[in-house]
């Protein structure tokens, strides 16, 4: 398993929920976080600085996740970062949509907060293998 | 800084999901209000307000789902899944008492801050 610190994107329009998942990739996993409020916030963070992984809300009122990946595809091509999806509700029909934008896995909320950080290695790990 | 699931570290992060919820404890109480006054109001008025009503009291339930399970205030999380399955199943009023449920959330709560509050120890000697 790598122990190199990452660095994350979290995107959730929900102050608490944004500060519970920063504090728990924080304290339990030594991440670096970068939270993100809205698509546009982290929009703006993924065009100034690269990522291991993106945690993202599905849900959001303003741009959903779904279409900040359409957005980025658009706008930059060419970026291959990992997307964690998170939501509360899931929908098998939006699978195939996810991951063609990206989404490499999705994580339905309540998770076990202490379990997270491990799962979100993994799937950079994971990613890595990937040629 | 290395990842580690050492129990120290569960009780930092035990300590400080608990500050987390301090800081939205007013707001939790302020969107259980607001589920509150939703549900109770679900019968009435036309269609369109219902509508209105339903989408609103499903966002605020999906959210709270979300939020108090990872704050790790279980109870209150099952009961909010419960309001917000029952709300996107539509089930009649006469099969689940949603006001019933949205109390017993504000009671997982209270119990919730008093435990991340303890009484201070007494002064030995």
């Amino acid at each position: 398993m790598n122990i190199d610190r990452l660095e994350v994107l979290v995107v959730d329009d929900d102050d608490c929920i944004r500060e519970v998942l920063t504090t728990t990739l924080e304290v339990i996993g030594g991440f670096d976080v970068v939270p993100a409020a809205s698509a546009n916030l982290a929009l703006d963070w993924i065009r100034r600085r690269r990522f291991d992984l993106v945690v993202l809300d599905a849900m959001m009122p303003d741009t959903s996740g779904k279409q900040m990946l359409e957005r980025l595809r658009i706008e930059m091509p060419g970026f291959s970062t990992p997307v964690v999806l998170v939501t509360a509700r899931t929908d098998p029909d939006d699978f195939d949509d996810f991951q063609r934008l990206g989404v490499v896995s999705v994580v339905t909320k309540p998770f076990p907060t202490l379990e997270f950080p491990n799962m979100l290695r993994q799937v950079v790990d994971d990613s890595r293998l990937v040629p | 800084m290395t990842p580690d699931s050492s129990p120290d570290r569960a009780h930092l992060l035990e300590r400080r999901l608990h500050d987390v919820f301090h800081r939205h404890e007013r707001s939790l109480h302020q969107e259980l209000d607001r589920l509150e006054h939703l549900v109770e109001g679900l019968g009435e008025g036309p269609a369109h307000v219902f509508d209105d009503r339903l989408q609103e009291a499903r966002r605020i339930s999906h959210r709270l789902t979300g939020s108090l399970g990872l704050l790790g205030v279980t109870g209150a999380a099952r009961a909010a899944a419960r309001i917000q399955s029952s709300l996107h199943d539509r089930v009649p009023a006469s099969e689940v008492n949603l006001p019933r449920l949205v109390r017993l959330i504000r009671r997982h709560l209270e119990r919730h801050r008093r435990a991340s509050n303890p009484p201070a120890a007494p002064d030995c000697g």
